[in-house]
Formats: C-alpha cells, sequence, structure tokens
C-alpha cells in the first residue's frame, strides 16, 4: 500500500497561498463545527475533526508547511513516499513500502502523516524502519526486536476525563509469517501530558535469534482546541470585551472543558489582563487541577450606527483618558 | 472505527488493554528493562542525564514510561553510535531544551 497524498488545503478549505492568519482562522472556524464534543454527529465529527487537526498541526507550522509544499510539487500518484533528492531530512529516508512498514489505525493521525511529521524521529523509534533493520542491534545472535513509536492524538477533554481508544497495528510479514494484526484498547489515563508516552510492553517488533521482542510506545499529542492553548496543567483562552464593559465591569458566561461558567469581569479591566477561574485547567501531576486564564482583549466595532457616533464623540470630548504619551 | 475486513489477510486478532494507571518501575526493574546495571542507572541518575521530573527523588527512585524510554534511547546511542557520557548529557540536555522551546512556541501559536 502506497501512501496516500493528504491534500491539507483541501481539508481545511483555504487556497495556497493563504496567509498564516487565515489558515489559523480556516482550523478555528472548522474546530468549532466538528469538535467531538459539539458535533451532531459524534464519529464523522470526529474523524472529520481529526482530519482538521492533522492538517493544521502541517499547516499551522511554517516549517512543516514548507516542507508539506516542496513535497507536494514531487508528489506522483503512486509513490511511496521516498525522498525527493537531496532532501536531507531524516524522516525522509524511512521506507514506506508496504512489505516493511507498520501500518497503525485509530491514532488519529493518518499514514501520511507519520511518514513525513511524525516529529522526533530517529533511527531509535522509527515506525517505518527499512526492511530487515532492527534499531537495537544487541549482540550478534540474539537481536531485540526494534522499538516502534507512533503518535496519538488525545482531545483536551480526553486529558482531563481519560478515555479509551481502540489503536490496531498491523505488522509486516516476517520470516515466512504472513501480516499480523493486533487490536489495542489503550486507556489514556486522566491527567496525561502532552509527550507523555504510553508503553505497551513487547509490542514492537520482534526479536531475532531469541531476542526479545521490542516496545510499541504511544506519545500522546494533544489535539488542538479551537478556544484553549495549553501551558502544563493550565489553560488559556481569549475573551473579547467591548470597551465599555471593560471599563465599566460585566458579568459574562465563557465556555470551559466543564462547561458554561459564569466570569464577572471587575471595572477597570485593562487590554491583557488574565482572569482566573481557578480549578477549572487539567488535571496537575500529583493532584488537584491547573487553572483557567482567560485573556481580556478589547474589541472595537468597525463602524457604527449614526446613532451611537454621536455618543462616541460626547465621550471623545469629555474623557480625560490618555492612552499613549505624545511627543 | 469499522470493524476489521477479514476478506483481507489477517492472521490473527488479538485484543489487549493497556494498564489504567501509568506504569512505573523501581530502579532495578528500570535497569533490567534498560539492560543495564542498576549502578549504571544510579549513575545516569546522578548525571541528570534523565531530567529530575522523570526519576522521583524520595527514599527510592522511580521510573516512569518515559524515563524508560529516554534511557533506552541513550542506551543505544551510547552502545551503537560510539557516544560517551559527556555527550549523552550534551545531547540529553538538548533533548529536553528543544522540547521546552517546541512545547513554548506551541502555546505561542496559540489555540
Amino acid at each position: 500500500m502506497a501512501v496516500k497524498f493528504q491534500d491539507y488545503y483541501e481539508t481545511l478549505d483555504v487556497p495556497r497561498a493563504a496567509s498564516a492568519e487565515e489558515i489559523k482562522q480556516a482550523f478555528r472556524k472548522l474546530a468549532r463545527l466538528y469538535h467531538p464534543d459539539v458535533a451532531k454527529n459524534k464519529v464523522a465529527g470526529e474523524a472529520k475533526f481529526k482530519e482538521i487537526n492533522e492538517a493544521y498541526e502541517v499547516l499551522g507550522d511554517a516549517e512543516k508547511r514548507r516542507r508539506y509544499d516542496e513535497l507536494g510539487a514531487n508528489w506522483q500518484e503512486g509513490d511511496r513516499g521516498q525522498a525527493p533528492p537531496g532532501g536531507g531530512h531524516r524522516g525522509w529516508t524511512h521506507s514506506t513500502r508496504s512489505e516493511s512498514a507498520f501500518e497503525f489505525d485509530g491514532t488519529g493521525f493518518s499514514d501520511f502523516f507519520e511518514s513525513f511529521f511524525g516529529g522526533g524521529r530517529d533511527g531509535f523509534g522509527s515506525p517505518r524502519p527499512s526492511a530487515g533493520r532492527t534499531d537495537n542491534e544487541e549482540e550478534k545472535f540474539a537481536r531485540q526486536g526494534q522499538n516502534v513509536e507512533a503518535d496519538l492524538l488525545v482531545t483536551l477533554e480526553e486529558a482531563l476525563r481519560g478515555a479509551q481508544r481502540k489503536v490496531t497495528l498491523r505488522r509486516p510479514a516476517n520470516n515466512g509469517q504472513n501480516d499480523r494484526t493486533d487490536t489495542y484498547q489503550v486507556r489514556i489515563p486522566p491527567g496525561v501530558r502532552e509527550g507523555q508516552r504510553i508503553r505497551l510492553p513487547g509490542q514492537g517488533g520482534t526479536g531475532l535469534g531469541g531476542g526479545t521482542a521490542g516496545d510499541l510506545y504511544l506519545r500522546v499529542r494533544f489535539a488542538r482546541h479551537p478556544d484553549f492553548s495549553v501551558q502544563a496543567a493550565d489553560l488559556y483562552c481569549d475573551l473579547d470585551l467591548a470597551p465599555w464593559e471593560a471599563v465599566l465591569g460585566v458579568r459574562t458566561k465563557i465556555s470551559t472543558l466543564d462547561g458554561p461558567a459564569s466570569l464577572r469581569v471587575p471595572p477597570g479591566t485593562v487590554a491583557g489582563r488574565q482572569l482566573r477561574l481557578r480549578g477549572l485547567g487539567l488535571p496537575r501531576e500529583g493532584r488537584g487541577r491547573g487553572d483557567l486564564y482567560a485573556t481580556v482583549r478589547i474589541q472595537t466595532p468597525a463602524s457604527v450606527p449614526v446613532e451611537e457616533c454621536g455618543l462616541w464623540e460626547q465621550l471623545a470630548r469629555t474623557s480625560t483618558f490618555k492612552p499613549r504619551s505624545e511627543p | 472505527m469499522s470493524e476489521p475486513d477479514f476478506s483481507e489477510k489477517y492472521s490473527l486478532t488479538l485484543v489487549r488493554m493497556t494498564p489504567a494507571e501509568p506504569a512505573t518501575y523501581s530502579l532495578e526493574a528500570t535497569a533490567s528493562l534498560a539492560g543495564m546495571h542498576p549502578e549504571m542507572l544510579r549513575y545516569y541518575c546522578r548525571l541528570g542525564l534523565l531530567g529530575e521530573g522523570r526519576a522521583r527523588p524520595g527514599s527510592e527512585l522511580i521510573f516512569d514510561d518515559d524515563a524508560l524510554y529516554e534511557l533506552r534511547r541513550l542506551e543505544h546511542y551510547r552502545r551503537h553510535h560510539g557516544v560517551n557520557r559527556k555527550t549523552l548529557r550534551l545531547i540529553s540536555d538538548l533533548w529536553r531544551e528543544i522540547e521546552c522551546l517546541q512545547t513554548e512556541l506551541r502555546f505561542r501559536r496559540g489555540p
């Protein structure tokens, strides 16, 4: 099976020349629509959400996008994902021939992504080794099977509450044996961290000459959330306010991983201020939960109706507020 | 997810559960899993090769899957690429720094 090319621009429905900001907006729009928590059709929504996430993982990163564009220009149908000549990146060297490749299903990332953008791969944990090469060449005869590594897409909701995921791994034919497909129920423990590895002992490549089997490692990658970014156990989101709301204060609702929460914006709130909602972040290592910070952004109308214009003008005449020091 | 298509050539389908709690290992168990002597593992910890978050200090050292992964990766470099311990230290510091920077970059880009 040749690796199928993924058209990430099509997935995000943006033109090839789209700016970074346009790509981000497109992602957020689609992610809100298909997020597993809100999508009307859970199964279809989840599949679509994963595709969007994968596309943004690549197009949202300038370096990965550049590599992807280069790859797309050289891609031909039936391509087996070999390196374009002169491409010096390590990731290119993995053979993706079906006879030797491990194929995953259920991790949340496509084979295409794993082959070219599965980050941090080096000889040690390559999911797609060259035929006959093992990574842990123990000693002369007994060789330990290679360690196999793949990324596992985890949503923030799953990281909060824990989840179970069915992952299948198809192993290449080996020593006259047929292909083998194993299915794993992978339990994602609550409080799992980005980058954390879940080890499945002895589920990697088979050993040679009496060597033990390698391990399978699933590396947790948080799915991009349309609203929250993550720093350790804390979550951050933007809170858009009208100028008068920031000045006079307001009581409003914001969405959190635990559902809508009420938030009081105190009078005299300045742009950039972070309002903390205690305990609404992700589980902390040890115990308890991190916090959710809402960062205030003041929004202004691009145009105002005539009747409001008078009020702004009146404010402009009477206000003593000086936002900048003039030379 | 759809059921496996049995028209394809599958010889065996097994379902395995991973444990509900993340696994942790004692120093001896970790050393044995990484194929090294426990003293060597203690030495690695003293050198700071595994990072503070990995080997939790206390009455005894406890290791998790990430620690085991890093350890094996370090051992792989030492055995098969002739990397000495001083360079391992450098490599592991760089890895950690890259991970920190990647995390920061990801956060800066925002949702």
